[in-house]
């Protein structure tokens, strides 16, 4: 008799409980969706939100002089990785990206361009300082030991292979064909994915450049 | 180097529009045309060659070989980006069907070229022949030029 009564008596508002839980649950649910629309914006390459930031490395440029974090800080930096002995995807992507340079620094003061071989072992300081000043004598090449080498790669995620390396002195070398861009907090806010165009380049710098400054 | 450029372009310009047709004896069918050498930094010892092979005969022709005296070696090789990784990938021949050409163009098929005895700048021309295992061998000239900075139709603006 008891039973009876209060389940009839508890059964509506119960409903309405529930009713009005899952209308919340549903709404909290489409304005989490759309706060994160916001927080990522449709941007080609766009790392964003949390973009990785890169810890201190070691490397040596084509003066010879040591190369890190510090000189990664307060210019937006592209970033590639290649080899002097590949003799097509690699002068294509320098090519690019020195046709890239010639026409964004006209706008921008605080670029750099930055290659950073893959083969550090045959890409001597002289080898490299002669490759990239080849391009535009702006250009960054970075190299030094394996370790330093891979001390980037890694951080950045990148893999590469040596091929045949055993077996003969022209071995080739698998790599990121991407170019990575990096802001002045040396966060990793972008990925131009290969293949490479002035162009599109561009429009994909500027389009996370100006979503990075707004922030 | 700005003022340069249209000169480069002409040049670029006058090498697809000429081609360098050549026929070996015993084979009046199989062609290599807009052959060149793209010029490299100062260091570099590894050079890339392009050009188009079409094959006018009414058999398949397979390219066994490329030789230089001017260098060590040459290998034909493919550019492949998969997943975001460039790699090459060594070619023992390549097979050309009747009527049809393949093309070794930046990004694709290229000669890879070991060792040049002299340093290579754009102006010079290097002779290059091409042994099909038929037993057809095609000699050609081929100039140093410099590479584009760009896709050509990019070039307008």
């Amino acid at each position: 008799m008891i039973k009876s009564l209060s389940s009839s008596k508890f059964l509506i508002p119960a409903m309405i409980v529930l009713a009005v839980l899952a209308a919340g649950t549903g709404f909290y649910i489409s304005l989490k969706q759309s706060q994160q629309k916001l927080k990522n914006p449709n941007i080609e390459g766009l790392f964003w939100p949390s973009p990785k930031i890169i810890q201190p490395f070691e490397s040596v440029d084509q003066l010879g002089q040591s190369f890190g974090l510090e000189q990664i800080n307060n210019k937006w930096s592209f970033i590639f990785f290649g080899y002097t002995h590949c003799p097509d995807i690699c002068p294509i992507t320098m090519s690019v990206m020195a046709e890239t340079y010639k026409q964004l620094k006209t706008e921008y003061k605080d670029l750099q361009i930055i290659f950073v071989t893959v083969d550090p072992v045959r890409d001597t300081t002289e080898k490299l300082a002669a490759y990239v000043t080849y391009f535009n004598e702006d250009f960054i090449g970075l190299g030094g030991s394996t370790e330093m080498v891979n001390s980037l790669t890694r951080q950045i995620g990148i893999a590469y292979y040596l091929n045949n390396e055993e077996t003969s002195d022209n071995y080739l070398v698998d790599h990121s064909a991407s170019i990575f861009l990096f802001d002045p907090k040396a966060r990793m806010v972008g990925k131009f994915s290969p293949p490479q165009e002035t162009e599109k380049i561009i429009n994909q710098f500027k389009n996370i450049r100006q979503f990075i400054d707004a922030q | 180097m700005h003022n340069n450029r249209p000169v480069l372009a002409l040049l670029f310009l006058f090498t697809q529009l000429v081609s360098y047709p050549v026929f070996a004896d015993d084979n009046q069918d199989i062609s290599i045309n807009n052959v060149w050498i793209s010029e490299a930094p100062p260091s570099v010892t590894t050079l890339a060659a392009y050009a188009t092979i079409y094959n006018g005969s009414s058999e398949t022709i397979t390219l066994a070989s490329v030789s230089s005296p001017l260098f060590s070696s040459i290998e034909i090789h493919r550019s492949n980006i998969v997943d975001g990784i460039a790699r090459m990938e060594k070619q023992s021949s390549l097979t050309i069907n009747p009527k049809e050409s393949i093309e070794l163009a930046p990004g694709s098929y290229h000669l890879m070229l070991f060792n040049p005895d002299k340093p290579l700048r754009s102006g010079n021309s290097v002779s290059i022949s091409f042994n099909f295992s038929d037993g057809t061998s095609l000699s050609v000239e081929a100039p140093v030029l410099k590479r584009q900075n760009d896709n050509p139709q990019h070039h307008h603006h």
